[in-house]
Formats: C-alpha cells, sequence, structure tokens
C-alpha cells in the first residue's frame, strides 16, 4: 500500500519542492527530489504525527522512479534493502511544510555531516576521511557547532574527534580508552557536559 | 584496486581499520590523530612511523611476500611518503586487510591493493611466530 498523505513537521534541510510522504509496505518513506528518507519511528498510514526526523542515513534509490501499482522493483540502496511487492498510489493534496526548526548552525552542521558520511573515502583512514571538504567546513564552523557535534556523539558514536579536538583543542580521552570508539564517544560527551555545554 | 580476485570475509565495521586488524586487534581504531591508539610516541603520517609501530611489535623489514614457515607478515603501505594502510599475511600464503571503514578482504597479494588509494608497498614485515 503507497499511499501520498499530509506531513506536519520539519525536516532538517531546505528544498524547493513540496515533499510527498509515501508509506510503503511497512515503511513510512518522505521523498525530497529524488532522494528518499525513511522515517526512524512507526507511523499509521492515515497519519504522519509530527516529530522530529531522525536523519538516518539517506538511501540513494536505485531508480528514480516513482513506485507504480503492481511493481515490485527495490527501491532501497545500499545498507537498506526492501521490496514492496503491491503497490497502490492514492493522492491527496500536499501541504506546504513548515519551515524548518534548526537553528542556522544546526541545519548546516547537519546537511555537512550527511554529506561526509555519503561522500567520504570509506576506505581509507580517518586522517583521510577528516579531510573530507564538509568535514573540514565542519570543523571550520569553530565553537558554536561542538553541541551538536556532542550530540551526534551521544546518538551514535562517529569518527568526529578529530573535528572535536581541532576546535577544542582538548583530548579528553583517556589512555585506556584510546581507539575504542565507543568509549572515546563516551568520554568527549561526559567532557561536554562537564563543560556545560547543552544539547 | 587491481583485476586480481579477492573476496570479502566480514561486514562493514566503525571500530577498527588497517593498522588494527594486521596485528590482530579488533576493538581498536589505530591512528596517529590525537585520542585514538598509537603504540609509539612518535605519532607521525610519515611512513616510518608506522614502521617503527610494526618494529615496536618485533617486526623486522624482509624483502619477500612470499610464506614463510614459521613467520608472520605484513605489507605497510605508502603513498607521498605517508603511510596509508597494513595488510597482514595468512597461514594459505594470501593476505588480509580492513579496507577503512569498510569490510575485511581477502586478496592474492599485497599488490592487489596498489593503486590511487593505497599508493605502493613500502616494505614487507616479519616477524617469528609464536
Amino acid at each position: 500500500m503507497v499511499t501520498k498523505q499530509r506531513i506536519e513537521t520539519t525536516l532538517p534541510f531546505k528544498y524547493e519542492s513540496v515533499p510527498e510522504v509515501l508509506v510503503i509496505g511497512n515503511k513510512t518513506v518522505i521523498v525530497a527530489g529524488t532522494t528518499y528518507y525513511r522515517i526512524d519511528a512507526s507511523a499509521t498510514e492515515e497519519y504522519v504525527p509530527p516529530f522530529l526526523l531522525t536523519l538516518i542515513t539517506p538511501i540513494t534509490p536505485i531508480t528514480h522512479t516513482t513506485p507504480t501499482i503492481g511493481d515490485t522493483r527495490e527501491i532501497w540502496g545500499s545498507g537498506c534493502i526492501d521490496l514492496y511487492s503491491t503497490v497502490k498510489v492514492s493522492y491527496r493534496e500536499p501541504v506546504r511544510v513548515e519551515e524548518p526548526a534548526y537553528t542556522t548552525v544546526e541545519s548546516e552542521f547537519y546537511d555537512l555531516a550527511q554529506q561526509w558520511k555519503q561522500e567520504r573515502p570509506c576506505g581509507a583512514d580517518v586522517s583521510e576521511i577528516a579531510m573530507h571538504p564538509s568535514y573540514q567546513r565542519i570543523i571550520g564552523m569553530g565553537p558554536d557547532v561542538v553541541p551538536f557535534l556532542l550530540k551526534e556523539l551521544e546518538r551514535e558514536p562517529e569518527h568526529w574527534f578529530w573535528a572535536l579536538n581541532s576546535i577544542t583543542g582538548v583530548d579528553p580521552v583517556p589512555p585506556e580508552s584510546q581507539g575504542k570508539l565507543k568509549e572515546m564517544a563516551k568520554a568527549w560527551v561526559e567532557w561536554g557536559k562537564k563543560q556545560g555545554y547543552r544539547w | 584496486m587491481g583485476n586480481t580476485s579477492y573476496k570479502v570475509t566480514s561486514g562493514p565495521s566503525k571500530e577498527y581499520n588497517c593498522i588494527a586488524w594486521a596485528a590482530g586487534d579488533t576493538a581498536r581504531w589505530w591512528s596517529n590523530v590525537p585520542g585514538y591508539w598509537w603504540p609509539t610516541t612518535n605519532r607521525s603520517s610519515f611512513v616510518k612511523s608506522l614502521v617503527d609501530v610494526f618494529a615496536g611489535m618485533s617486526y623486522e623489514i624482509c624483502d619477500s611476500t612470499s610464506l614463510e614457515e614459521g613467520f608472520e607478515k605484513v605489507a605497510l603501505y605508502e603513498k607521498a611518503g605517508l603511510w596509508t594502510h597494513v595488510s597482514r599475511q595468512l597461514v594459505n600464503g594470501h593476505w588480509t586487510s580492513k579496507l577503512g571503514l569498510k569490510e575485511d578482504i581477502e586478496h592474492e597479494s599485497p599488490e592487489v591493493l596498489v593503486g590511487d588509494l593505497y599508493g605502493t608497498v613500502h616494505c614487507i614485515m616479519r616477524k617469528r611466530q609464536i
């Protein structure tokens, strides 16, 4: 079952066209342009409650065509494969999405973070991964971006440590935790809270 | 990579990298970048620093990639003088590599990974098996 439905929430990025919300199988998908974003929380087919989307790895569709009745193609990219069998499309008048509730720093950070995760050279070491232009721009955002980096670390440990070290000049990771992703993230989050950062 | 065959031997992981994998450690990411594990005081991106890391683990430079009974071997890669990658020899004579954030692979020789990303093989090192 695929239906278009109203959306009353905000998205961490701006785009030109009004997005569509599709329910495909048991997953709810927001289509912005030709990129599909899977909603983390569960949702009914009739109504998507207002909530702040947790933007997980954007899914690059293998094809860009809109699903049609009877279509059985895979539409998910790598890391998130799903098949839908019966597709039914109905139409409701889409509503204009409100302006994003993110601050400028927050929306810029999430845009850049998303870009970095999609484009970084995954086969390289962290020193080269951190050289990606988006990662460098995040460093260039300076102290204002620190709470968002810490928030992301708390949500999902990731190689943000060089950015944090570059911006703050400190390294709160104890020697016994060096190189251990989750422990490094925990050390930075604890440091941030002690410094008075809030997110 | 070159057109020699290789096979994927694990899923992707952010927890450990090529150096860690070559050293038998899947719990940590080894890098000279601050905050990461680096077993020597010389935290440098120059390939000599990586040679020192493995020398500290009793490896010595040797001149052959051939399988030698009683020895473990690693291949160190560099690009423009900076270290880029390490692969480790398996008991069947093939080599294993962790590709950054991606998966482990088994490949026929160190030369399979020579190219734009990892550069060239700087040296082969070996140590006696315990």
